[in-house]
């Protein structure tokens, strides 16, 4: 791959990929292909250091204790690093809540975020019975 | 049995029957409904008395149940549940059909386990795996794995068939004194990465064994194994498995359904001999003939599903994927992106059912060559080659198929 190519990490997708997300990386990766743009997408495994030098980062959805460990393995701020740096986060549902200062989990508890936006609940709401991301 | 309970049961057998010769249906459901509408208690009115066991999980409900059927049959008769009626209606249904069988195996929906198991007080509950489907209609598993827990730990005198491979499987079954456990495999671990007692990592080894970092919950010791094609009792006896149906998930599911069949004291050769001549279940894995090709129906509805489905799809055959997005199959095809069909790379497929466009997207994005072919029927004749067909299908495109080559 050469160095011009582009990086594509898809962030823990064991926890943060419930509703089809690796399909996002999956699109990116093969439209840049397909434009002749080499691509590479990285599956990081939540065992595995997230990259520090992808050029995009793809997080999808997850259900609350998948959500959870989603953010304490992100404490380190490899993503705050990234946007520092001018990189781009493609956020969706769980994913894009964990950016932002707060989210909610289970009946009502508030988690802390990564505080990269400033996203947070505005409203309680009884969580519903089933996922809605 | 009460007087409201003999009235509920004549008043659903009539509406079934209207059901049935106004061509509107088989009248299960139908017949369930208007029986517990005049019983609210008719379920537990018509399992009273018997030695039922309960079969739930994601996938593999109505295979394992019909092999539990077949190995308790062996001795004597048994009622049981089929048409994937499997929510409280049809069990009310199934059950007051049958006023004679003592023994019954009904598969129940998910989340219905509790409710189904409140009424019935089952003698066994058999539990297969967890994972993602129809994100639209059923709640995070981790949270249906919540309720058979809470369900087992209030309901103690139930003898418990668990596999213990699944984390959120073993978890639930943990809260029981009375588990037998079964390493029936999952292949699909995607739904299980956070610990389900703590949500901290599991850690998975190269063996199946699992353990969370958080709290220690790790795989139980399992009594009865699977592998290969072999059957591992607790006596550390090895049973050949050959059955009729394919795919490894399935010597899994049958290794549970031995291990339930041996509470009722049916030897592990009885039941498996039992197994092993059942050709197909309800369609799924039927090997037919259309338009002069063989055919063989798979059927897969959700991510974990499917990936067992490429798997038993045979390397040189015709394939053809057809999907539909009916309120049966959950109306959102998004989980399409989770199922591999990379591995189909080389192959060439053909894309069918009402959402054959996302399919076709979708094999296209995988590296997959293929045509989009409207038709159902026509789809198994665009099929690449001219010899066998494998026809993998989620759960109202397989029905269509069903009809399909029984038309023919």
């Amino acid at each position: 791959m050469p160095e011009s190519a582009v990086r594509i990490a898809l962030v823990f997708p064991s926890l943060l990929g419930t509703y089809g997300d690796g399909g996002n990386a999956s699109v990116l990766a093969q439209r840049l292909r397909w434009r002749d743009i080499d691509a590479e997408l990285v599956d990081v495994g939540v065992d595995d250091a997230v990259p520090e030098q992808a050029d995009l980062y793809v997080l999808g959805g997850g259900e609350d204790t998948a959500q959870t460990l989603a953010v304490s393995r992100l404490s380190d701020g490899v993503l705050s690093r990234a946007v520092d740096a001018g990189k781009t986060v493609f956020a969706v549902c769980a994913g894009f809540q964990i950016l932002g200062e707060s989210f909610l989990v289970g009946a009502g508890e508030i988690v802390p975020g990564l505080g990269l936006s400033t996203a947070a609940p505005t409203g309680y709401r009884a969580s519903a019975p089933s996922a809605s991301c | 049995m009460t007087a409201r309970f003999a009235l509920a049961r004549a008043a659903g057998r009539t509406a079934a029957g209207l059901s049935r010769v106004t061509g509107r249906g088989s009248g299960t459901t139908i017949g369930g409904r208007v029986t517990l509408l005049v019983d609210p208690d008719a379920l537990a009115q018509a399992a009273a008395g018997r030695e039922l066991a309960l079969v739930s999980g994601t996938n593999g409900k109505t295979t394992t149940r019909t092999l539990l059927v077949a190995a308790l049959a062996t001795r004597g008769s048994v009622v049981s549940n089929g048409g994937g009626a499997n929510l409280p209606t049809g069990l009310t249904a199934a059950l007051t059909a049958d006023r004679t069988s003592r023994v019954g195996v009904l598969e129940v929906d998910e989340p219905f386990l509790p409710k189904v198991a409140a009424a019935v007080k089952p003698r066994a509950v058999v539990l297969l795996n967890l994972s993602r489907d129809q994100l639209d209609r059923y709640a995070e598993v981790r949270r249906l794995a919540g309720v058979w827990h809470d369900m087992l730990a209030s309901m103690p005198e139930i003898h418990v068939v668990a596999n213990a491979d699944d984390p959120l499987v073993a978890w639930a079954g943990s809260a029981s004194p009375n588990v037998t456990w079964v390493s029936a495999g999952q292949r699909w671990t995607y739904d299980s990465t956070a610990c389900p007692k703590c949500g901290d990592i599991l850690h998975r080894d190269a063996h199946g064994g699992w353990r969370s970092d958080g709290c220690g919950l790790s795989r139980p010791t399992p009594t009865w194994r699977v592998e290969d094609n072999d059957v591992i009792d607790p006596s550390g006896v090895r049973h050949r498995v050959e059955l009729a149906i394919p795919g490894q998930v399935n010597v899994g599911n049958a290794a549970l359904a031995a291990a339930a069949a041996a509470q009722w004291g049916v030897t592990a050769d009885a039941a498996l001999h039992a197994m092993a001549a059942i050709p197909s279940v309800e369609g799924r894995y039927l090997q037919t003939t259309y338009s002069g090709r063989p055919v063989r129906l798979l059927l897969a509805k959700n991510p974990a599903g499917w990936s067992e489905a490429l798997q038993m799809a045979r390397p040189d055959t015709g394939l053809v994927v057809a999907v539909n997005a009916r309120a049966a199959d959950g109306r959102d095809p998004s989980w399409l992106w989770d199922v591999p069909f990379e591995v189909l790379r080389g192959r060439h497929a053909v894309a069918t059912g009402e959402r054959s466009r996302d399919v076709a997207v979708r094999l296209r994005y995988a590296g997959v060559e293929h045509v989009r072919v409207d038709d159902l029927a026509q789809s198994i004749r665009a099929a690449h080659g001219s010899g066998p067909v494998d026809v993998l299908a989620n759960y109202t495109a397989f029905q269509g198929y069903r009809k399909v080559v029984r038309d023919a």
